[in-house]
Formats: C-alpha cells, structure tokens, sequence
C-alpha cells in the first residue's frame, strides 16, 4: 500500500515539475524598446475579388488586447463579418473599408463575407501569457 | 433573407477553441504514458472478485412521468421543426447540440436515462396497446447482422450532421427525418419485434446504452442500482463486428470531424483532384468518414494481435479484438467531450431564446428569455485545461478497464501481464492522436 501510495506521488510531482518546466514564462519581456501601447496595434489588409481573398493572410494572428484594423476591399458590393465580436463591415465596390477593435477576447474568430456565406479569414487571439 | 442568428450560419461548424499550444501537447501526452505505467503498476495483481448485484430500487412514478416526458419531447420538437420558417431553430439546436452533446454527457454521469424516456418505445407500447397486439416479431434479425442496422444509423447521423450542407440543420428537413425515422422505428419493430429491434437496430437506444457504462447509476427497466464508476464496461462484452466498430466511430467520428478542419488535412486533402469545389470537398470528405473507422479498426486489430502473439494464448485475435472493445468507451466520450465543450458553452449561453420561444411567435415564455445575452465564450485557458484533463482522466480509466479485462480474459497471470503492454501502447496512440488533433492549426475552409 505504502508502496503505492509512492508509485503516485512520484508521478505526480514528476508531472508537476514537467508543467512549470514547459510552461512559458509569463513574466512579460521588459525591454527598454517601444512601449506596450506601442507595440499593441496591429493591421492587416485583406482584398477580395469574385468572394475570394486574393491578398492577404488568411489567419490573423494576435495577442489577446491588441488592437486590430483590418482593412478590406472588395471588387463588388458585400459584407464583412466577424464572428464573436460580432462586427459588420459594409464594403462598397473598389472601395477600402476600415474596421476597428480591440481583441480583447481570446480565441478563434471567423470571418465571413455575406455574398457567398462562406468562411474567407479567421481572427486568431491568443490570450496573455 | 436569412433571419437566421449569425452564429449558427455555419451549422455548428465555428469554432471558438484555439488549438492547444505545443508544449500543453508534450505535457500532456507526456502525463498519458506516464501515467498508464503508474496505473498498470500499481494494480498489475489486482484482482477484484465479481461483486454481488447491489439491489435494484424500483424508480417508482418518475417511468411514467419520464415516457410521457420522451413523447412531448418529441412532439414538441417536430411540431416547432414542421412549422419553422427558418433556417435554424429550436429542433436544430435542441436536437444537435442539447440532446446530442449535452444529454449524452449527462447519461455518462447519471446513467441511461434514455431507457426510461425512449420516446420510440412508448409510442410502440401504445400502439400496441390500441391494436391489441404485441410486437413479439414476425421474423428474426439474423444474430450477424445485429448491431449494423445501429451502426448504418450511427454513419448517417453524423453525416447528416457534418457533411450535409446545412440540410441536417434546416429545422423543416429535421423534422421531416425525425418523423421518417420514428414512423421506421415503430415500422422495424412491428417486423423484427420491439425488444430485438430497439436493442439491435435502433440507434438512440445502442449509443445511449453504450455511453451509459461509464456512470456510477445503473438504470435498466425501470429499475436503479448503484456500482462503482465505469464498472458498466465490465458487465458484458461486445459480440460481433459491427459492434465492435461502433465503438470504434464513437472515437472515429469525433476524430474525423476535429481532422477535417485543421490545416494539416486542408493542405494534403487540397491535393486531391476536386477536392476544393463543394461537391467534391463533401464527397470525399464522406470517403474519409467511412474510411476513419476502419483505420482505427486497423490500429486497433493490430495492437490486439501483438498482446495475442506476447501473451500466447490461443483466443483467436478477432475474439479478443471483440472482448476489449468497450475499453475505448471511456477514451471516445472524454475526447467527444473536449472536442465539443466549448460549443455546448457557446450554445446553451443563447438556447434560452429558442426555449421559451419555441415555435418562432416571439413568445417569452414565462419572462425568463434573455434574447440579447451577449456573445461569450469559454476563457482559452478554461477550455485548454479542461480538455487536457478530460483526455488524460477518459486515457487512465481506459487503460485500468483493460486492465480489468485482461485479468479476465487470461487466467494466467504472466499472460496478463504480458498482454498489457500492446493495449497500453494502443491506449497511448489513440490518446495522443487525439491531443495532436486539438492541437494542431484551423483551415479556414475554402469551400
């Protein structure tokens, strides 16, 4: 019994000392560079032609508080969405729209156009460390 | 235009979940074999005499107040998918996510509660009762095609849920499907007879039955008893083959859905000619749905064949294939729910305004509506954890039920020990299959 009893604390303090080793840091870096609010924005540009994305990434990439602008364009009339944060953008033919927000929540986001219903980008939040 | 709420524009295909990141991954596949050495460890010897039946308690008034409930259950979802005019609706989310996920979870804490509330046998029993004649069965299911009818069902539901395009989702086709299969159900039975049919064939009654192992209550005929924590998957062992592969897409189906949305299988599938338009990517993706259990089926059947030729026994490979299937019960729900988690989140944070409105007529049912809940989501960290947690715990217990079963399954104590090892092994691939899954990077679907 006392054995294994052993056998379990073992395996478990090997397991915790294993999480805190491959756990990242969280302290965060202070380094003498640009300061948070700085380094915080972050924009992406994105063009459709047909309801198809032909420039730009098709996952954007960022850190939980960051604030994002995306701008789009596309060659017809249409409607941008983002999931979650729940953000509409209007896009006018041949004409670059703006949307703003603050990615203050963490997780995966997709964004979609109206025309075609169909998935074109995804928002990917990564929470703080 | 669509009225349809944005965020089920997709048929349940968004995802809010980030995939875990990499050393989460190496932890806890770490954890998975480290772990399945401690357990084998410490009960490499044991052996639990049988345990005596505890005694059933009668579950008194709640049987017919739970058939009644079954049947307006039913009814209440048909009559508000056939009236809908929507594109989604109180049966879609009732149906895919509350009672496929939500009430599945549940059966696996609190027992099968199906069998009490089985609308499909209570609608038969009244039948009966109006005809005065009994469902015994004209014919017999013959005993090697039991369980396929279940397992034909079981392919078709999922099909319906992840590769229909919407169809499955479209409150009116539900209905239209529900009420088809409700008026075979009651059709096979009269022809094969209720029990045989409902026990074989049907398969709410199979999977529900199946998931039900793991909890501590055991509820059959209406009738309740008490047992230790996945003891269920002890109490018999699997016949034949389509059983065994049920089992096998019970892991496969949720595996299958988490792989076709990352950018690994994207990137490889996107190879395939036709692949990228839309009749092509739900073609083939319905190839690789029927194909995903047998590959398991392959993993599976080998590692099986290891334990036989270490153990040297003389059980053929296909007998022992088929007396340690329900081992991977617990590894198949611990990974459905972690796959599914967030989405049950997500879903029943909004449910109440399908709820209390549940055929569209702007209704507020007793003022407990909240139609603008804002849009939340499950902290990433929340969901990581728990999903590693559930893998890890759902990876132990099955491989202390092997365990369990291999003491059974070889009298020799050298044999059982021996043929550990292959399952063990087997456990582990199928853990960190799953973990790699949820770590690995979204697509975004070109379709």
């Amino acid at each position: 019994m006392k054995k294994k009893l052993l056998i379990v604390a073992g395996a478990l303090m090997v397991l915790i000392a294993l999480f805190f080793y491959l756990k990242p840091q969280s302290t965060p870096k202070t380094s003498s560079q640009s300061p948070a609010a700085q380094s915080n924005q972050k924009t992406f540009t994105l063009e459709f032609d047909e309801g198809v994305l032909v420039i730009g990434d098709k996952t954007l990439k960022v850190d939980q508080g960051t604030k994002v602008t995306i701008k789009a364009t596309s060659d017809k009339a249409d409607e941008l969405h983002l999931h979650g944060y729940d953000k509409e953008l209007e896009l006018e033919p041949a004409t670059q729209g703006t949307m703003t927000l603050t990615a203050d929540k963490a997780g995966r986001f997709t964004i979609e156009l109206h025309s075609t219903d169909t998935e074109v980008a995804a928002l990917e939040v990564q929470p703080k460390p | 235009m669509t009225l349809a709420p944005a965020f089920l524009a997709h048929a349940f295909g968004q995802t809010y979940t980030l995939p875990i990141p990499l050393w989460l991954f190496l932890f806890a596949a770490a954890a998975a074999v480290l772990l399945s050495f401690v357990v084998v460890s410490i009960f490499v010897d044991d052996r639990v005499p049988a345990s005596a039946m505890p005694p059933q308690k009668s579950l008194g008034m709640l049987v017919p107040i739970g058939k009644v409930l079954g049947v307006v259950l039913l009814w209440l979802a048909l009559v508000s998918g056939w009236t809908s005019q929507f594109r989604t609706g109180f049966i879609t989310v009732s149906f895919w996510i509350i009672f496929m996920l939500g009430f599945t979870y549940l059966t696996a804490f609190v027992g099968n509660i199906w069998d009490v509330l089985n609308p499909f046998r209570t609608l038969i029993e009244w039948i009966e009762k109006l005809l005065g004649y009994q469902f015994k069965g004209e014919f017999s299911l013959p005993s090697k095609l039991s369980y396929l009818p279940a397992l034909l069902i079981y392919f078709g539901l999922i099909w319906l849920e992840l590769l229909s395009d919407g169809f499955g989702v479209n409150p009116n086709n539900l209905a239209l499907l529900l009420t088809v299969y409700t008026v075979l159900t009651v059709a096979t039975s009269a022809i094969f007879g209720k029990e045989q049919w409902l026990k074989n064939g049907e398969f709410f009654t199979q999977f529900f039955r199946l998931v039900s192992k793991v909890s501590p209550i055991r509820i059959a005929d209406g009738k309740y008893s008490f047992r230790k924590p996945f003891s269920g998957l002890l109490e018999e062992e699997p016949v034949n083959l389509w059983l065994l592969l049920f089992v096998l897409f019970m892991l496969a189906s949720t595996g299958f859905d988490g792989l076709k949305e990352t950018l690994v299988f994207h990137n490889f599938a996107a190879h395939i000619p036709g692949f990228l338009t839309n009749r092509g990517y739900y073609l083939h993706l319905t190839v690789w749905m029927l194909l995903a259990p047998l590959v398991l089926l392959g993993i599976y059947v080998f590692f099986v064949w290891l334990m036989k030729v270490l153990s040297g026994t003389t059980q053929r490979t296909f007998d022992l294939a088929c007396r340690f299937a329900f081992s991977l019960i617990p590894i198949a729900i611990a990974y459905n729910m972690a796959h599914y988690l967030s989405l049950l989140y997500n879903q029943l944070l909004t449910y109440n305004k399908f709820l209390f409105d549940p055929f569209d007529q702007g209704w507020n049912l007793f003022g407990l509506a909240h139609p603008n809940v804002p849009f939340n989501q499950m902290n990433v960290k929340v969901v990581w954890y728990s999903q590693i947690f559930l893998i890890i715990v759902g990876h132990i217990v099955a491989v202390y039920i092997a365990h369990r079963m291999a003491l059974r399954a070889f009298p020799d104590k050298v044999q059982a020990r021996r043929s550990q090892y292959p399952l063990l092994a087997l456990m582990v691939v199928y853990t960190v299959g799953s973990l790699w899954i949820i770590g690995q990077a979204m697509s975004v679907a070109s379709r």
